[in-house]
């Protein structure tokens, strides 16, 4: 099921219809940041929580107050917040990746990343809406993270950071920016298809009872 | 001028795209404008040369874009980044590819017909239409005097 891995109800598309409008592109689900779970048309919402910290203490507690049942994702920072925040239980994506200096996310965090599962959220929002250097910048920085990716394997997620129902954009269309930094269209699937799986990761049977 | 015979043409391939919001009355010049601006911005002058995009149909809620053969990818990657065309706010979404204009013509399926809902359109109270079963989209004037839109659904209980 296709999900897109981020999207907001504070702008000028209510929860309903930006669920909706998601469906009509081809999406079996959204997540919507600080928005309640549901199902809108066949679109299911998976409530997300967007965690930005300055230190990783405020972030573990931040992440402890996340609901139950959300998408959580932890803003990147500098290179030392981003060794810990690779470590933090509870969250499922790092993001923010375009906004990082350069080596910031560093190969080290990346081993992390992979070893525990987490994802590394791509937002389609800079690509989309920045000109110029800022443009520049993320697609610099979503190359690297592809070379990191491509050694330690861990799952990517790709999100529109969509405000407004006009900001969603097409799994075809989300293909074809991604292209702009190396990722093909069968990792784009995958990237597509990966809230799913980081919010319910195969791990070893457990006995309970 | 005498036209070039076939094998000497240039392939070209076209692109469908549904525009959003779908009652958004398009003209080919701006949206050409605005397509071009939006190539030239991620690729260049060099890659906007290579792309060859043109707008070549613009029919209610759709525009067919035209670009050359091998080029698609591009062209659907800036078609993305266009976010407003001669001021007003929109989406194109890719919604075919084609080697001739006709079988995109033939893939068409015409958007509903907006409905003005009852009340509203002057400058105090918002103007809501309704597009489809449960959509409305609702305009109104902000301090400035431009129009804003906001994207609702019909609420469950006038369903």
């Amino acid at each position: 099921m296709r999900t897109d891995a981020r999207t907001y109800t504070d702008g000028d598309t209510s929860l309903e219809r930006m669920a909706l409008e998601a469906g009509a592109l081809g999406y079996g689900a959204i997540v919507a940041v600080d928005a309640p779970a549901g199902v809108f048309g066949g679109v299911r919402v998976i409530p997300g929580a967007s965690i930005s910290a300055p230190n990783p203490n405020r972030a573990m507690a931040m992440v402890r107050k996340a609901p139950t049942g959300a998408f959580v994702t932890l803003q990147l920072g500098e290179a030392a917040f981003n060794r810990a925040a690779a470590a933090l239980p509870g969250v499922h994506a790092l993001s923010g990746a375009h906004l990082c200096r350069r080596h910031a996310f560093d190969h080290i965090t990346a081993r992390t990343v992979a070893e525990r599962g987490l994802g590394i959220e791509l937002l389609l929002d800079p690509l989309v809406r920045e000109r110029g250097s800022a443009r520049q910048s993320a697609l610099r920085r979503y190359a690297d993270l592809l070379v990191l990716h491509e050694r330690y394997e861990f799952p990517l997620v790709l999100g529109s950071g969509a405000r407004s129902c006009l900001d969603l954009r097409a799994p075809r269309a989300a293909a074809a920016l991604c292209g702009l930094f190396g990722l093909d269209r069968d990792e784009v699937e995958a990237a597509l298809s990966g809230v799913e799986s980081l919010m319910a990761p195969n791990s070893p049977v457990r006995e309970v009872a | 001028m005498k036209p070039r015979p076939p094998t000497l043409r240039q392939n070209r391939r076209y692109v469908l795209v549904r525009v959003a919001p779908s009652y958004v009355v398009l003209e080919g010049k701006p949206l050409y404008l605005a397509v071009a601006e939006a190539v030239a911005a991620l690729f260049g002058d060099t890659g906007a040369a290579r792309i060859d995009q043109a707008v070549v149909a613009v029919m209610p809620g759709h525009a067919i874009v035209r670009c050359r053969r091998g080029e698609e990818e591009r062209l659907l990657a800036a078609l993305a980044t266009v976010t407003a065309v001669d001021g007003h706010r929109l989406a194109l979404h890719p919604r075919a590819v084609s080697g001739t204009i006709r079988s995109l013509k033939d893939r068409i399926v015409p958007p509903p017909e907006p409905i003005a809902l009852a009340g509203g359109g002057d400058d105090e109270t918002p103007q809501r239409v309704r597009i489809g079963a449960i959509r409305v989209d609702v305009t109104e004037h902000d301090y400035k005097g431009e129009n804003v839109l906001h994207f609702e659904t019909i609420h469950p209980e006038d369903r």
